[in-house]
């Protein structure tokens, strides 16, 4: 009998265990990127959103363009539209100086191979002299290619009301 | 005899038939020509009112980041555009980028008209992502900033 009831406790604890596996795999499977993948891959996005404005604090272009797909086309809050390389120039500038610059609201949407950014920022600097610290909203679409994200898009507006 | 069969089939494999390139490239061009035409065709449903039209090819998790950088939703989009009262409204320089069964969608908006008393004419550059499900493209991002282009 004292042997009969630890065992039966190791079988109940382990059938227990490997049940809520199972349970586990199969909705992981029904939900395809629904899951722990997914979650992975939003907090990966999350890390390169914050080292993306952190390398641009620093004006570490090497690193940004790295991240950044050949084809990439950014709107800015003037409705300018810049490639890949204005971009870079921009952040290179001696006119463009960002002394910091925050991220908040931010939520990672994912479609297959393709991750919306939207998120509130509040960079802090100055451009031609002149001082800078209006919030923006902005989208960053980022493309999964060779295993690696790069971003293909951003947009930024202007905060004019946050009701 | 032969020789003849050999050379129709040989024709027919370089020339006649398409490579899977040709073809891939030929479905590409398809569906960018299809996304234009839903530009096109969202900008009309939405000047006419069309509010089935339009919540059919939105995505109920669409969200917006309007001209103000406010974030609005499916439903209050639905609603501001039944609100609205658009005298024109015009699409400019609409370039489709595919990714797989995602499109990134960039124009200039050229509208004329008032939403709840305010005037929102003028220029707006946009940003539009569409997503395929189900094998039906639906709008599930949208972003405007007003152009004043100071560079």
């Amino acid at each position: 009998m004292e042997r009969i009831i630890p065992s039966l406790l190791v079988t109940l604890l382990l059938g227990g265990m490997i049940s809520r596996a199972g349970i586990g795999n199969a909705q992981e499977k029904a939900t395809g990127w629904g899951s722990v993948g997914e979650q992975a891959e939003i907090s990966l996005i999350k890390k390169m959103e914050e080292d993306r404005v952190q390398a641009g604090v620093r004006k570490d272009v090497e690193a940004i363009a790295a991240a950044t797909a050949d084809e990439y086309l950014q709107i800015d809050f003037d409705g300018n539209v810049r490639d890949k390389a204005a971009a870079m120039r921009r952040i290179k500038s001696s006119a463009f100086q960002l002394r910091s610059n925050s991220l908040d609201e931010m939520v990672v949407r994912i479609f297959g191979n393709t991750a919306v950014v939207t998120a509130r920022s509040t960079p802090k600097g100055t451009l031609n002299g002149k001082d800078f610290g209006q919030p923006l909203r902005y989208s960053r679409v980022y493309v999964k290619r060779d295993g690696r994200w790069h971003v293909v898009m951003f947009q930024m507006t202007h905060v004019a009301e946050d009701k | 005899m032969w020789l003849a069969v050999s050379a129709i089939l040989t024709a027919l494999v370089q020339g006649g038939v398409p490579s899977s390139v040709e073809t891939q490239q030929s479905k590409a061009a398809a569906v960018v020509a299809q996304i234009k035409q839903m530009e096109q065709d969202r900008i009309q449903i939405g000047v006419r009112k069309d509010m089935d039209a339009l919540a059919a090819v939105t995505s109920d998790d669409y969200v917006q980041i309007d001209w103000v950088g406010k974030v609005v939703g499916k439903a209050a989009t639905l609603a501001r555009i039944k609100s609205s009262d658009m005298q024109s409204y015009t699409l400019e320089g609409v370039d489709v980028r595919l990714y797989g069964d995602t499109a990134i969608v960039v124009g200039t908006a050229i509208r004329k008209g008032v939403t709840k008393n305010r005037d929102i004419s003028g220029a707006f550059r946009y940003t539009r992502v569409y997503a395929k499900r189900n094998g039906r493209w639906q709008v599930v991002h949208f972003q405007q900033t007003r152009v004043t282009e100071t560079e």
